[in-house]
């Protein structure tokens, strides 16, 4: 009985601690996807990742797929997002400052860059940069 | 709401085909724990019949679809004089409130998870329900199974990227069956032991395990691998211990929907179909007619896969399941049919007991030959798999697989479980086809992380050894005044 009782504490204790940021659909800025939820951040990876592992999906797909898998109401960021790809930095993202960096299975980097506009994730891999969001240009 | 309208109508097209395919051969409560699994199951092989077919998968190919099934098993209700007491209605009807509940809370609550197979799978749904077939509609359909997207492309015909309600729900049916199947085999020698609240504690250390609540909510086939693969064996050894032959095609039609979650879902169930009918237990007619239909479909689908179809594959796409290997998983079921002729001759009938052990040994065999092969991915796939389950793994997983050996170890001098050894056969088997995989696969090793594909596999067969556990510490709950057999 000492053993359920242990064992049920310590899977309560790792709900509640919830390492995997499993969470409940919200609508968060396009720079939350980036950077505070594990889970969307996983959304946002799969996307990434289908696109790197399949190149016939676009990165423009797989983004806009995952913001419909994140359910994210698109009106709030002023409309349909615009997905801008290039092989140089925005002018006003330091290439040496990533925020956060995710390898994919496919052994390709991704490097995610503080935005200097919320409504915007920049983010490279492969030797391409990405601004993705309301305003992207 | 539509969502919800969805799976609770996948629950009541369910209920009906079960009872009407499967009338008086268990309570009907059975049969609403077990009526989503069987309605997604219709829904499912309707997909499978459009892809395969030159019907286009459209909301009025799948309405004519499930009209019709429901037409055929409304008649069999009627020829077969099915009718339900009192009591067995109001049942019923609170195990619909019970999904009804949950399918709601789902929507209102609005919990999801997603990695990539979950997001290349919802992918594959849009194509399904816009017909669309590409080149990577080709790939997608190599690497995943059909049942997933079949199910949640219909929410691309209402404008939703998915629903919220599939997912919880196979976790409920899980859950349900495996309370019910539990309670049904204490019956037996400990009516005490299913009386008690301890089924429903071993039900709780699985559900609450973080990887278990996770899968309730994820994009992932594995939610409804575990919940075919669970309860159809759970159901078939109850067949087995109960001796009862009508159970079976039940439990085959269960399995059936555990085939197509995944593309290598097959290779797992041949071993444990084997191990239970070389027993001798169950009549052999029994097995030909139960296996037949699923002998059938397997081969026809995936010998579809196998050798082109109207897509026009070329080979080239092939990432992960080529022809060749198609063909072979399609043969696997078939293959079946001499192995029960074969358990029939009285030469090897002296020896049937022993099978378990022989198939047990087996893949053993088969496991050391890749090892010696390949023994730096095995290795590492062994090595990783210890650490998901019982190690690092303990971040997602929880204590429950640990929690599951350290009681089997406390329990070692128990009672031993009459037909345990067949569980056991199932749960080694199941982890000896799991690692060989990575060598079938073509050599990538399991990861030790929360998204390998291993690590969620596992969940598949977690409630089998639950089940087992809960009937080696059944005499704790009771004390028996049956005898103990071997």
């Amino acid at each position: 009985m000492m053993l359920v009782v242990v064992t049920l504490t310590m899977n309560a204790a790792l709900l509640v601690y919830n390492p995997w940021g499993m969470g409940r659909l919200q609508a968060p800025t396009l720079t939350e996807l980036g950077v505070r939820s594990t889970n969307e951040r996983m959304v946002l990876y799969g996307g990434l990742q289908a696109h790197y592992t399949d190149p016939t999906i676009t990165i423009s797909d797989a983004l806009m797929f995952d913001f419909n898998l994140s359910e994210l109401d698109l009106r709030m960021l002023g409309g349909a997002v615009a997905v801008n790809v290039a092989d140089t930095p925005p002018p006003d993202v330091d290439p040496d400052a990533a925020t956060h960096i995710y390898t994919l299975d496919t052994g390709t980097q991704v490097l995610f860059f503080a935005a200097p506009d919320n409504d915007v994730i920049v983010f490279e891999g492969n030797n391409q940069w990405i601004v993705a969001g309301r305003g992207a240009s | 709401m539509i969502a919800v309208g969805y799976v609770l109508g996948l629950w009541l097209l369910g209920f009906v085909v079960a009872l009407g395919c499967f009338p008086r051969t268990l309570s009907p409560v059975f049969f609403a724990w077990s009526a989503y699994l069987f309605g997604a199951m219709v829904w499912m092989f309707g997909g499978l019949l459009m892809m395969v077919s030159p019907l286009t998968y459209s909301p009025l190919t799948m309405g004519v679809w499930v009209a019709l099934v429901t037409g055929v098993a409304v008649g069999a209700w009627w020829v077969r004089g099915v009718r339900l007491s009192w009591t067995e209605s109001r049942a019923v009807a609170l195990v619909f409130a019970a999904f009804a509940l949950v399918a709601v809370g789902a929507q209102v609550l609005r919990f999801a998870f997603g990695t990539y197979d979950a997001v290349a799978q919802l992918r594959f749904a849009e194509y399904l329900a816009h017909n669309i077939y590409t080149e990577n509609t080709r790939i997608l359909l190599t690497r995943w199974g059909i049942f997933l997207p079949t199910l949640h492309a219909p929410s691309r015909w209402v404008g939703q990227p998915f629903f919220l309600t599939v997912q919880p729900l196979f976790m409920v049916s899980l859950l349900g069956l495996f309370v019910y199947l539990t309670r049904m085999a204490l019956q037996r020698d400990y009516p005490g032991a299913a009386a008690s609240g301890w089924p429903v504690v071993m039900v709780v250390i699985v559900a609450s395990a973080q990887f278990m609540v996770m899968l309730t909510v994820a994009f992932y086939s594995n939610t409804l691998s575990a919940a075919y693969f669970s309860s159809g064996v759970l159901l078939l050894w109850n067949a087995h211990r109960a001796g009862e032959p009508r159970w079976v095609p039940v439990a085959v039609a269960l399995l059936a929907g555990f085939t197509f979650t995944r593309t290598e879902t097959v290779i797992f169930l041949v071993p444990v179909v084997v191990v239970f009918l070389a027993q001798g237990v169950l009549p052999p007619r029994v097995w030909y007619r139960a296996l037949a239909p699923l002998a059938l479909v397997t081969l026809g689908w995936y010998g579809w896969l196998a050798t082109g179809n109207r897509l026009d594959f070329p080979p080239e796409v092939f990432v992960y399941l080529t022809p060749l290997r198609a063909l072979a998983i399609g043969l696997m079921v078939p293959v079946i049919y001499p192995l029960i002729f074969v358990t029939q001759l009285p030469l090897v009938r002296r020896r049937l007991p022993a099978t378990d052990a022989l198939v047990l040994g087996g893949a053993l065999v088969l496991l050391s030959g890749a090892i010696v092969l390949e023994p730096q991915l095995m290795l590492n796939s062994i090595y990783n798999t210890l650490q998901n389950l019982f190690m690092k793994g303990v971040f997602w997983w929880g204590a429950s697989w640990l929690f599951m050996v350290l009681a089997l170890v406390i329990l070692w001098d128990a009672p031993p479980v009459t037909g345990g050894r067949l569980l056991v056969a199932t749960i080694l088997a199941f982890f000896t086809v799991m690692l060989l995989l990575s060598f079938l696969a073509g050599g990538s090793y399991h990861s030790w992380s929360f998204r390998d594909s291993g690590s969620r596999m596992s969940a598949h067969v977690l409630p089998i050894l639950a089940f087992y556990v809960t009937l080696r510490a059944a005499p704790l709950f009771e004390r028996s005044t049956v005898p103990d057999r071997t």
